[in-house]
């Protein structure tokens, strides 16, 4: 026996951990994963689906089935991770406090920044896996389904006689839209984005232990970070005079505020069969990092105090 | 407590204004990175908002420009169906704003409008002909128009530049040569282009009265290539380009240009016989007479008696039995 008294340390990855894990198995027995089987159904659904009657014409059309498979389910995995991100972290203190996790947890020597922080992973434990699933899924659809189109368009062009640059031009053009390194980029960002509005979420619960206001809250930041760094552009390039001068500082006010969803529609152009440059994934990574840092230790500023 | 917290938001107000002060030339730099390499979803139009409805436009906020566009267009497929093209133009401006590079959708609405729109009113009923014809032009206009803005957004992509040259030398169409060999032109500076757009390129500055300097210079490049001399077209084209613009001494024999002298009877035939597609035919007939005489025909089967286009060819193994 010692007389130092037992000190917690700041933070402990292992305390994370430990929390991280129980918040999975929280969520997941909340059968959230039951969407996988209509992610299935959807990836079933579109493989099934036939083709646009054309008879001629674009001759991009084999792509466009893939880039219609690729839309539609990975607009799916969009919904799941972003609405997840928000709906599951907002359920997380509420629950706690009602079933009274919470007091049991925070009774022990266990700093309110290792719950945030736990808590916050475990969300995106559970998206992680849950993308991860539906992108294996996608990838299977996706690559049988380009193979079949690859077979279709490439029988076509050797009945027209295409010449052989014409047919691996062909070839290039579809797997451009098959199973690619920028998609799965794409699916990254998504769950960065996933990832930041979850770190909202835990933002806007710290202050309120209504989980309706904490997701209406923070879908409307989803949306205003969504456009205003449009709107933040559109200003600075108008003259501004009398009332305008307020909309243009209003404007300001919201973009320096709201994080910059914008930069997450990567997604959408890897679903267009557009190149992701690795340099523009790894700043991704940077700011997201950095969101998710800056909206976790406001959370600690709020909740550190805070009486429950 | 109702003002700790009051105090809280306040503070995390301000902490959200000067972090935000701090990440916003972050933001810029990315985005700015994404723009460079046209990453950057364009923002939505009012026009395009208003198009769009309520929950689309939700939808497209959300960051699900592509979804929205994909069921934009199978709504435009039933348009398509019902013969609705002003409505389809519509339907595709704004899956074009939607996803302004994909390729697909650019050319898509350039083919529904430039052909099936055009032929459409070739015999619509109850449309009175001078109408009819208006209406093809402008649709055939709103079609190049699409590929035009198509080759503005997606500037590298050979495939768009071609798909304008095609409808531009359309020959069912009111054709613009010129602006067609403009857009192969494009097509060829591009990566990853084919060998036969060089042809194409080829074949219609050699149908543009005065080009036909510019025709030579192209057909240098095409004959570099040696797959592209097995082409009949190719071959009787560098014959006549070369009688246009090479004295004699520097001319290539016809055994250079053709494998056997039948085969170089037959090319310069079918060449003749395109005469009213303004190719040039420089050499060609003084070529074919001489050849008749090597390879004596019947009459009936004469390519410089018969009328453009009218020739039908020799008969199987009539040259080779000679």
């Amino acid at each position: 026996m010692t007389d130092e008294p037992n000190r917690t340390s700041f933070f402990s990855p292992a305390r994370v951990s430990v929390i991280a894990g129980s918040t999975f198995t929280q969520l997941v027995r909340m059968k959230v994963f039951y969407l996988l089987l209509v992610f299935v159904m959807l990836a079933i659904g579109m493989h099934l689906l036939p083709d646009l009657p054309h008879t001629s014409g674009p001759e991009a059309l084999g792509a466009e089935k893939l880039r219609m498979i690729k839309s539609t389910l990975v607009g799916f995995m969009k919904l799941f991770a972003v609405i997840l991100g928000i709906v599951s972290t907002a359920l997380l203190i509420p629950r706690d406090l009602e079933d009274r996790t919470l007091y049991t947890i925070l009774s022990k020597p266990v700093p309110r920044l290792d719950y945030l922080v736990g808590k916050l992973l475990g969300v995106l434990l559970l998206i992680f896996v849950g993308l991860a699933a539906m992108t294996l899924l996608l990838s299977f659809v996706l690559h049988y389904q380009t193979e079949l189109v690859l077979t279709e368009r490439i029988t076509i062009a050797e009945r027209l006689g295409w010449d052989q640059d014409a047919i691996a031009a062909e070839r290039a053009e579809i797997l451009r839209h098959g199973v690619t390194w920028s998609l799965m980029a794409g699916i990254v960002a998504l769950f960065f984005e996933a990832g930041v509005i979850a770190a909202v979420a835990l933002l806007v619960s710290t202050f309120s232990s209504s989980t309706i206001f904490t997701v209406v809250t923070s879908s409307l930041v989803y949306f205003i970070g969504s456009f205003i760094a449009d709107g933040r552009e559109y200003w600075l390039n108008q003259s501004a005079v009398g009332d305008e001068v307020l909309v243009r500082l209003a404007a300001q006010v919201l973009s320096v505020i709201f994080p910059d969803f914008r930069l997450y529609g990567i997604t959408d152009a890897a679903v267009g069969g557009d190149t992701i440059p690795l340099g523009i994934l790894a700043k991704l990574t940077g700011i997201t990092v950095m969101y998710i840092g800056i909206y976790t230790v406001l959370s600690w500023f709020v909740f550190a105090d805070k009486e429950i | 407590m109702h003002l700790k917290t009051t105090g809280k938001l306040i503070v995390v107000l301000i902490a959200l204004a000067v972090t935000g002060l701090a990440k916003l030339p972050l933001e810029q730099r990315i985005a700015s990175d994404l723009r460079e390499a046209r990453l950057l979803p364009r923002p939505l139009d009012l026009d395009t908002r208003e198009k769009l409805g309520q929950t689309s436009f939700a939808i497209v906020l959300g960051g699900l420009r592509s979804l929205v566009a994909a069921m934009l267009n199978l709504k435009a497929h039933n348009h398509w169906e019902k013969q609705e093209w002003f409505e389809l133009e519509k339907d595709y401006r704004t899956i074009t704003t939607l996803q302004p590079r994909v390729r697909y959708y650019w050319e898509t609405a350039a083919w529904h409008l430039a052909y099936n729109a055009y032929a459409d009113y070739r015999d619509k009923p109850g449309v009175p002909a001078a109408r009819a014809r208006t209406l093809q032009r402008q649709f055939q206009k709103k079609g190049i128009a699409f590929l035009e803005l198509g080759t503005e957004n997606l500037p590298d992509d050979w495939r768009m530049w071609v798909a304008l040259g095609n409808l531009l030398r359309d020959p069912h169409k009111e054709r613009d040569l010129p602006g067609a060999a403009a857009a192969y032109a494009e097509a060829l500076e591009r990566d990853g282009v084919p060998e036969r757009i060089r042809r194409l390129h080829l074949y219609t500055l050699a149908v543009i009265p005065g080009r036909t300097e510019d025709a030579w210079k192209a057909m240098q490049d095409v004959w570099a290539v040696e797959s592209n001399r097995h082409f009949p077209s190719v071959r009787s084209l560098y014959f006549a380009l070369q009688h246009a613009r090479l004295p004699a001494a520097e001319r290539l024999p016809l055994d250079a240009i053709y494998p056997d002298r039948p085969t170089a009877l037959l090319d310069l035939s079918w060449h003749w016989n395109r005469r009213d597609e303004g190719l040039p035919m420089n050499g060609v007939r003084e070529a074919i007479e001489s050849l008749l005489r090597e390879f004596p025909i019947p009459e009936k089967y004469d390519p410089l008696g018969a009328e453009p286009g009218r020739w039908g060819g020799f008969p199987p193994d009539l040259l080779q039995s000679r």
